[in-house]
């Protein structure tokens, strides 16, 4: 073996060079040299914060934003994609009446008693179809008892009912009961007028908040 | 061969030589050495363990049929299986029996209670063991390198607690007043670790935060398990054994404060880089991104030190197993940090956001940043805790060659396999197994690199438990084999 190849032979345990005590007090005497001198390591650790500061400073003045903290996207010509969309031009809200009656008549319990023809059930629910209670031109009566209820006999159409309309005020918005009430006094035959959520809104406000209607509290509508 | 009696005799050496030598600094080996055995033993098994686990998911990946019949051997259960042996059992073990020795050593005073670490350290193996057999039976939970089952959390965090007090207390009983940056560097891992842990635990296991924000914070945990546990280990066992294995003080030492408080300023937040195109506000990705970029500035300072003071002794690493190991460590550091920089910037996170390539990064950064270092450490620490010689340079010549080549392939493999896959899911109008079919050869490097690992993984066990096992020779026996260190000198600059 030449010497070489003997030198870069691993021994059996590494020697070491420096005891540990040795170690913290030198160490530490280097740490209380000035700070400021000409080292390599200053100078490139300096250059390396100038780095960092000027790629950080660009950064977050491109990637931040655009300083809204609720924004998801980073490129800027998203960001302006969405803002426009956030600012686009925006008329009235348009309700389709009749559609949201439909929809809800279905869904809710409406269909259950009064039957998906309007027929009701005889004896037990009165007819919706052909109803003076719905067709009456004053639509403030049908709203009327869409939103409070009504209990006790009622006549309709010439028969007598004794049953319970259940109270929707509190669980349905203006525009639903609107859209119930439109619907129902546009199908099945009835061609009764619209009715919006103004109009709704103007019965709320009056009857507020209020037991179920009688059927001779409602009467007045009649004479 | 009696197997046993050479096991007693090594952790309880009774030498006859001992008392004319005996100085502090065997009573202070001596105080440590049950512990630390134990320690390395877990950490040489898990190595073993992790590697095989990693090659059968790295096979898994270009030949799909292997190993498909069992039901325990699944793809989604090797990766986590492998990556969470890899960090909790090997890497922890061997970094905190590290962090022992150095404790130790550095206090200058024998450590007491040297069981109780041993028990503490014993119940995390268990829990590791636990853990892995909880993923096998498919309670795993989804979260990166959390993937151990809720039921060992506590375990680990009570352990965790035993440990770092222990340590703290070890730190405390120092005879020396100042200090010196590995025991900064222990002490911050060992801090450190029980927040991130218990932070991450509380936010997506016991009290699960919001679904956008889990993810953020299963990103932050990922990342600060390299950054403020593993990485600190490391850092720690560079900076002792420089000075140890090359009679020098560390390049630049003064400016050690500016790479350690900007290295937990910017790695504690650096895992929000993840985030980029996720589902949170932009700039909290922004500010991750820029963290990551702030790492430049730590990696420089460490870079420079650390190279400086190697390449200026750069003939005596090749005579000594520990400073190669190291040397290898700090190149891959530098290697990691540079991909891990580059890889968090918006432009290359459009490629390579979905690809291999952070596996790949991960890898390099355990087995080839944290794992040299620690497996250094170890050729160093070990011959001293057992008054026993390496028994083979070859086998170590052998780990170190299989290690530093299968590292290489696994570099090429995954990390420049992902951005060329990254490229081709971006660019290209092929369906998805086409591009599969493409990156077949970069997991074929793969496995090859992860064979070599393993091949060295075997090289270092074999050492490790012949080391262990092997009858004492007369020249062992007899004295001790550490000699006194000379002092090193201070040369104002």
């Amino acid at each position: 073996m030449s010497d070489e190849s003997q030198n870069h032979n691993i021994s059996g345990i590494d020697e070491s060079l420096a005891s540990d005590e040795s170690i913290l007090k030198t160490h530490t005497r280097i740490r209380r040299e000035p700070f400021f001198v000409a080292s390599p390591v200053l100078f490139t650790t300096a250059i390396a914060l100038t780095v960092i500061f000027i790629f950080g400073w660009f950064y977050q003045r491109r990637y931040m934003g655009e300083q809204n903290p609720q924004m998801y996207l980073h490129e800027r010509s998203d960001i302006a994609l969405y803002n426009n969309w956030l600012e686009r031009p925006r008329g009235p809200i348009v309700y389709d009446y009749y559609a949201i009656g439909e929809s809800l008549y279905t869904k809710m319990a409406c269909v259950g008693c009064h039957q998906a023809n309007g027929e009701g059930l005889p004896g037990q629910f009165p007819p919706l179809a052909g109803s003076e209670y719905v067709t009456i031109e004053d639509s403030t009566l049908t709203t009327k008892v869409l939103l409070a209820g009504l209990v006790g006999p009622v006549t309709v159409k010439g028969n007598e009912y004794n049953g319970n309309m259940a109270a929707y005020g509190g669980g349905l918005k203006d525009h639903e009961i609107a859209g119930v009430v439109t619907y129902i006094r546009k199908s099945w035959g009835n061609e009764s007028s619209e009715v919006t959520k103004d109009d709704v809104a103007a019965v709320r406000g009056a009857i507020g908040d209020r037991a179920p209607w009688s059927a001779e509290e409602l009467g007045s509508y009649f004479q | 061969m009696n197997l046993i009696g050479n096991l007693c005799s090594s952790l309880c050496s009774n030498l006859e030589g001992d008392a004319k030598n005996r100085g502090t600094q065997r009573t202070i080996d001596a105080s440590i050495r049950f512990p630390l055995v134990s320690l390395f033993k877990a950490a040489v098994c898990w190595m073993l363990i992790a590697t095989v686990f990693g090659l059968i998911a790295s096979i898994k990946l270009h030949t799909p049929s292997f190993m498909e019949e069992c039901q325990y051997m699944t793809y989604g259960k090797v990766e986590p299986i492998f990556w969470n042996t890899l960090i909790y059992g090997w890497l922890f073990n061997a970094g905190l029996g590290c962090a022992v020795f150095l404790l130790a050593r550095l206090g200058g005073v024998p450590l007491k209670q040297g069981v109780s670490l041993t028990i503490m350290t014993v119940i995390w193996n268990l829990a590791v063991v636990i853990g892995v057999i909880g993923i096998m039976l498919g309670d795993q939970l989804p979260y990166e390198w959390l993937e151990f089952p809720s039921y060992t959390a506590p375990i680990f965090f009570v352990s965790f607690l035993g440990i770092g007090l222990w340590c703290a207390m070890a730190f405390r009983a120092r005879v020396q007043r100042s200090t010196y940056a590995s025991q900064w560097w222990i002490l911050v891992a060992l801090f450190s670790f029980a927040w991130i842990y218990s932070a991450a635990q509380i936010m997506l296991v016991c009290s699960p935060a919001q679904g956008a924000f889990q993810n953020l914070v299963s990103a932050w945990y990922a990342e600060n398990v390299f950054g403020l546990l593993i990485a600190p280990l490391a850092f720690a066992s560079i900076y002792y054994l420089i000075p140890k294995t090359l009679g020098i003080s560390v390049v630049g030492y003064r400016y050690t404060g500016i790479a350690f408080w900007s290295w937990i300023l910017f790695a504690s937040v650096a895992g929000a880089a993840k985030m980029v195109n996720g589902p949170i506000p932009v700039w909290v990705a922004s500010v991750g991104v820029i963290a990551t970029f702030g790492l430049l500035l730590p990696t420089t300072t460490f870079s420079i030190q650390f190279l400086g003071s190697l390449l200026s002794r750069f003939s005596k690493i090749w005579d000594s197993a520990s400073a190669r190991f190291l040397f290898a460590g700090v190149v891959s550091f530098i290697a990691v940090m540079m991909f891990k920089i580059w890889g968090a910037l918006r432009g290359s996170q459009e490629v390579v956001q979905f690809s291999i390539f952070d596996s790949g990064v991960n890898q390099l950064a355990m087995f080839g940043f944290a794992g040299m270092v620690f497996t250094g450490a170890s050729y160093f620490i070990l011959p001293r805790l057992l008054n026993k010689e390496l028994p083979s340079s070859t086998l170590v010549d052998l780990q170190f060659g299989a290690h530093v080549l299968g590292l290489i392939l696994l570099a090429i493999g995954l990390i420049s396999g992902g951005i060329h896959q990254g490229e081709l899911i971006n660019g290209s109008t092929a369906d998805m197994l086409t591009v599969v079919n493409t990156m077949r050869g970069s997991y074929f490097l793969t496995s090859m690199g992860l064979s070599l690992l393993l091949l060295g993984a075997i090289a270092y066990n074999v050492t490790f438990f012949w080391m262990l096992l092997s009858t004492r020779s007369e020249k062992e026996a007899s004295t001790s084999l550490i000699e006194e260190a000379p002092e090193l000198e201070y040369t104002a600059s």
